[in-house]
């Protein structure tokens, strides 16, 4: 749908309400960024978007500051270095203790700024900022994007395993015919266990397994405590274990001893699971039916 | 059951198996903007909207890696405890602070050591009648404050801090408040007093203040009979002092100037009452009891035990009654010269309220 257009009340009572005159805020830049805030919003959606709703759950002081960053303006980006630059700083800190993200903050501070312009005009990160959220929050998740990019960049380069640690990995005991049979089998029902369970959960898992996040740090992100975390993960492991048994009885044919078996194997030598890639859309076919057991 | 723990176990060892160095993946069209996960993570969105993201979510290696970085970039100072945390750490203090507070009034009878805890006692040196000493009110309104017997520790500051003092003693009108003479010395200095008081105004019947002991015990005070010393009496009020360091000072000028007066062999004096501008009682640790009777020259009595005392009441140079930091009074009627034990003040005798409805 297209976006609705603004009530030019609307923009006058946000204007007044987002402190944006402290900035010497132009207000005809004020509505162009409460527009662009609606026309952003209204991506996707089937029903038109209620713009005066909209507009009244942003967070319009930070919405004003941006812009009156983006525009340059002097005294909202004294006010930006000083109450911002530092939580920045820390949350680049945060991410990577060792001073990496460092100056993956300096370049996103530049880019707030605007250095890079196209055709003689000064484009700032700032733009991509509609209120929806609180800045601070904001930048927060600009700098782990980016962070995020850089790790994957640099690790496409990181060295094959030298000899040594191939030949490790070789001196590993072969396993026979049907513990691999049934690791396989195992990891398979794991996946179509995984890729049944509500979004959420599956977002648990894989913050928890995948990305090493702490109880604390999950709980945080849903508003949970640690322990209820805990409790949590503790019961989509139940229903993984019931999901993956069912499937081996149901869709593999697998009797008791053999579902054990299945297990034990997966304890004996679990292998090195792709968890993000078994968490994700999985592929028509992947999971193949395998030879029955018994 | 011991079967399903097990499959438990091995499903959880499937899931620790990821590799730690999984990539990430790459950005797809379908990825979330920085926008879009910040309105997500602080529940800003539409719940349809939000629907569509946690699905995204769920399922793409990129944006949960995002996701983690995102949470791995919050300080640790901006997390947000449980409310119930949070709360605790307000309420625990000032809940132990009660339940000690409530605990020492249920010892009505216990006295404090007076070295443990001090109160600094300033009345008005109004002229005219003194009061006449306050009835024990049933229920006052504010708790009162009494500071731990000598067996136990002393309380925390922080509790100290969080009980309300309350005024002790027979002047309704001395405004007291509790300071420990290490927590005074260290924060005010060792000027700052911890203990003053009044002689009554000298308009013929005996006026002003009287020193309350830390134990919230009988206050010391002149009586309105002091007529003994009425010939003596002048027309000043003497101000009385005891310092952090127990240094005794006076001030005739209602505390504008004050002057040392010597304490002759030296003594440790925690307490004390003025029943005329020209006689003090003072009381101290290891029975010391002095008295003046030229508002300068103390003469050191003798006491029966060498208990501390904590509080000294008095109506003249002669009679005085003394309560030790156990919780028992002594008194004499002819200055010192002998003392009869009195036992224990009762709640309605030390001023204190009764410890249960």
């Amino acid at each position: 749908v297209t976006a609705p257009a603004l009530d030019p009340l609307v923009v006058a009572r946000a204007y007044e309400r987002s402190g944006a005159a402290r900035w010497s805020l132009d207000p005809a830049d004020f509505e162009r960024a409460l527009a662009a805030s609606v026309a952003h919003a209204s991506i996707g959606r089937v029903e038109p978007l209620d713009a005066a709703r909209h507009v009244a759950g942003l967070h319009l002081d930070d919405l004003a500051l941006a812009v009156a960053c983006a525009a340059g303006l002097d005294r909202a980006w004294e006010h930006f270095v000083r109450e911002y630059r530092p939580a920045l700083y820390r949350a680049a800190d945060a991410i990577d203790p060792t001073g990496g993200a460092r100056e993956l903050a300096d370049a996103l501070y530049a880019d707030l700024y605007g250095l890079a312009s196209r055709e003689g005009e000064r484009r700032s990160l700032f733009r991509h900022f509609h209120g929806r959220s609180r800045l601070t929050t904001w930048l927060r998740a600009v700098l782990a994007q980016r962070y995020v990019d850089v790790v994957r960049g640099r690790r496409r380069f990181d060295p094959l395993p030298d000899e040594e640690a191939a030949s490790a990995l070789k001196a590993r005991p072969a396993a026979t015919a049907d513990e691999s049979r049934f690791a396989a089998l195992i990891r398979n029902v794991l996946a179509a266990a995984l890729a049944a369970l509500a979004p959420r959960d599956r977002l648990r898992v894989s913050m928890y397994y995948a990305h090493n996040l702490t109880l604390a740090e999950i709980g945080r992100l849903f508003g949970d405590h640690e322990a209820t975390v805990s409790r949590q993960l503790s019961r989509i492991r139940q229903t993984l274990r019931a999901s993956m048994v069912q499937r081996l009885r149901d869709e593999h044919g697998l009797n008791e001893s053999a579902i054990d078996e299945c297990f034990r194997a997966a304890m004996r030598d679990s292998g090195t699971l792709d968890l993000a890639e078994l968490v994700g859309p999985l592929p028509a076919g992947k999971i193949g039916a395998p030879n029955r057991s018994s | 059951v011991a079967k399903e723990r097990e499959h438990d176990r091995s499903v959880e060892r499937l899931l620790k198996a990821t590799p730690r160095s999984a990539l990430p993946g790459f950005p797809s069209p379908a990825c979330l903007d920085a926008g879009a996960m910040a309105s997500w993570v602080e529940a800003a969105l539409g719940p349809d909207e939000a629907i569509r993201i946690e699905a995204h979510l769920a399922e793409c290696p990129r944006c949960q890696a995002v996701l983690a970085a995102f949470v791995r970039a919050e300080p640790p100072a901006a997390s947000a405890a449980p409310v119930w945390k949070r709360w605790a750490a307000v309420f625990l203090p000032i809940a132990a602070a009660t339940a000690t507070v409530a605990i020492w009034i249920a010892w009505p009878q216990r006295r404090p050591p007076v070295a443990s805890v001090a109160i600094v006692a300033e009345a008005p040196s109004v002229p005219g009648p003194r009061p006449q000493p306050a009835p024990v009110p049933a229920s006052p309104p504010v708790p009162l404050v009494v500071p731990p017997p000598p067996a136990r520790q002393a309380p925390p500051v922080s509790a100290q801090a969080a009980a309300k003092p309350a005024v002790v003693g027979e002047s309704p009108l001395a405004e007291m408040r509790l300071a420990t003479p290490a927590g005074v010395a260290g924060a005010a200095g060792a000027t700052e007093p911890i203990v003053v008081f009044d002689s009554p105004a000298a308009s013929g019947s005996a006026g002003g203040a009287s020193a309350a002991s830390a134990g919230g015990g009988r206050g010391g005070g002149a009586r309105p009979t002091a007529l003994r010393e009425a010939a003596t009496l002048k027309s000043s009020v003497t101000r009385w002092r005891i310092l952090a360091t127990r240094d005794l000072e006076r001030s005739t000028d209602d505390g504008r100037t004050w002057e040392r007066v010597a304490i002759d062999p030296p003594a440790s004096v925690t307490n004390g009452v003025a029943p005329s501008a020209l006689v003090c009682w003072l009381v101290g640790r290891a029975g010391v009891v002095l008295v003046t009777n030229d508002a300068g020259h103390f003469t050191r009595l003798g006491f029966p035990e060498t208990v501390d005392l904590s509080a000294v009441h008095a109506t003249d140079a002669l009679n005085a009654t003394v309560t030790t930091a156990d919780g028992r009074t002594f008194a004499t009627g002819d200055g010192g010269k002998t003392w009869t034990e009195k036992g224990l003040l009762t709640p309605s005798e030390n001023g204190l309220r009764p410890t249960k409805p």
